[in-house]
């Protein structure tokens, strides 16, 4: 799974990188960035929470197929 | 499709509506009546539908094309409020002339009761002042100011809650933002006041809205200068920020537009914080197992703070107007209509959180309710916020031992249906030397 941002959307609210610490990360731009994709169960899981309350669902969680 | 909405008042609410001592501060319980009711219910009394689950709370929110914010405060409050100011106005020229001055604040929409895209043309150029980055750099200065309130009381074994600490801990953070003085901070907090005496509240005097309509005045003079003086010579300030705030291809903000943003930065930054610390105290007080096990383990204050967020919404819920018939949750909703979503009851619906009354330092969704609402309205200071309520309570911790409540404290609630909070608490405790 990868972790794709819409930052044209992004709000820097900040609840992303709360969800999904050490995966996505609001940068000095006040723009969320993906740091690092995830790679275990608890990952995908938080990368999930993070897409589904991203406020202006600016986070899109693409299958590696 | 269920049939129209019955024209009944709604009991479920008259006890909290009349502002009932108990009803205000176990609001759950009302909440919960009515989501037993259904989850899009028609209140008679408020003339609105009001909004009870986490699905269509969402729904609504995230849809601001269809939902609009112009009237986030509520249509009873709206039209009363504008009714009796208007007989204040028809007693004198000065007044009607002072008062429309105050009144014109409030007439360019900005953020709060704001739609797209002029909400998102001014959210743009103020994010990055509260983006997380931002915050992280603040938590040193609050930190600083946290132990300086403490040391103000510490040495009596025991102080009023509220007002020595939960009060002035984000006022004078969101004081010092705006480039506000220290020694214009009575002031600051006597605006804060007046500006929210009207939300939730259907039963004020005449003193009581006049009092509002002149602090409205006193704000707009004030920060004018100020906007004056810093697009002039720029700060370090959010004020220099917002003046000169500059996102390609987007038109610059007005006066107006910004005079609305900062009296909402003066009440957001207040009054919502201040009840957060309180009603976290509180919560601490009263189950010494939580208390002792959160001074054990500092690393569950974010947990405990998203917790009291949960079951303790100082906000507990917002108004939106449908800007086209629609069906939510099986009722019609009539063009026009006014909507009240209820973040309280969201927070405790057990649709999205299991056994939701009980307070679980682990829950794994816990940053999931929507005390700080969610779309494009999301709370601009949501992580300031929540950097002020944990700094805060590890602090108090850090330096106060067996707090406990003042033998003779009463614990009351503001008189209000929208924010839920303590209005002081007493308590005593032993200095950590």
């Amino acid at each position: 799974m990868r972790i794709v941002i819409d930052t044209t959307k992004c709000m820097s609210n900040g609840l992303c990188e709360s969800f999904a610490p050490g995966l996505i990360e609001v940068g000095e731009d006040a723009l969320a960035h993906a740091v690092a994709q995830p790679t275990t169960d608890a990952d995908i899981a938080a990368a999930r929470e993070a897409a589904r309350m991203c406020p202006m669902t600016a986070i899109e969680l693409e299958d590696d197929t | 499709m269920t049939d129209p909405a019955p024209a009944a008042s709604c009991p479920h609410l008259e006890p909290l509506l009349a502002l009932e001592p108990d009803a205000i501060r176990m609001s759950y319980r009302h909440w919960a009546e009515l989501r037993d009711e259904g989850p899009v219910v028609w209140v008679d009394q408020l003339q609105c539908f009001a909004v009870i689950r986490y699905e269509e709370i969402v729904s609504v929110v995230r849809d601001p094309g269809r939902f609009s914010s112009r009237m986030p405060t509520g249509p009873k409050m709206v039209n009363e409020t504008m009714s009796r100011l208007q007989e204040i106005m028809a007693e004198s020229p000065e007044m009607f002339e002072t008062l429309s001055k105050g009144l014109m604040i409030g007439s360019a929409p900005a953020l709060l009761n704001a739609d797209p895209p002029a909400h998102d043309r001014q959210r743009a150029l103020v994010n990055r002042a509260f983006s997380p980055p931002r915050v992280r750099r603040m938590e040193e200065p609050i930190r600083a100011l946290a132990n300086q309130l403490v040391d103000t009381f510490v040495d009596r074994g025991e102080c009023e809650f509220v007002h020595e600490f939960a009060v002035l801990l984000p006022l004078t953070i969101i004081a010092g933002a705006l480039g506000v003085p220290d020694g214009d901070l009575a002031t600051f907090k006597r605006w804060s006041d007046d500006f929210v005496v009207a939300i939730g509240n259907d039963h004020l005097s005449k003193d009581d809205l006049k009092r509002m309509l002149l602090s409205q005045v006193e704000f707009f003079d004030y920060f004018t200068d100020k906007i004056e003086e810093r697009r002039a010579q720029p700060q370090d300030d959010l004020i220099s920020d917002v003046v000169h705030a500059e996102v390609e291809g987007e038109e610059p903000l007005t006066t107006m537009e910004m005079l609305g943003m900062f009296s909402q930065f003066l009440v957001a930054g207040n009054e919502t914080t201040t009840k957060l610390l309180a009603s976290t105290m509180l919560r601490l007080i009263e189950d010494p197992e939580l208390m002792a096990t959160v001074r054990a383990d500092r690393s569950l204050i974010p947990g405990l703070i998203e917790e009291v967020l949960r079951l303790d919404t100082p906000v507990q819920g917002l108004f939106r107007v449908a800007d086209q018939n629609c069906e939510l949750g099986g009722v019609e909703i009539p063009a026009g209509s006014s909507l009240w979503v209820l973040y309280a009851s969201a927070n405790r619906d057990d649709g999205e959180f299991a056994e939701p009354d009980v307070l679980d330092l682990g829950r794994a969704n816990a940053k999931a309710h929507l005390a700080f609402g969610q779309g494009v309205h999301y709370c601009l200071g949501a992580s300031l916020a929540r950097a002020e309520g944990r700094i805060g309570i590890e602090i108090l911790l850090d330096r106060l031992d067996d707090i406990t409540l003042a033998d003779d404290a009463t614990i009351e609630y503001e008189p209000s249906y929208v924010l839920h909070g303590v209005r002081a608490l007493p308590i005593t405790f032993r200095a950590i030397s």
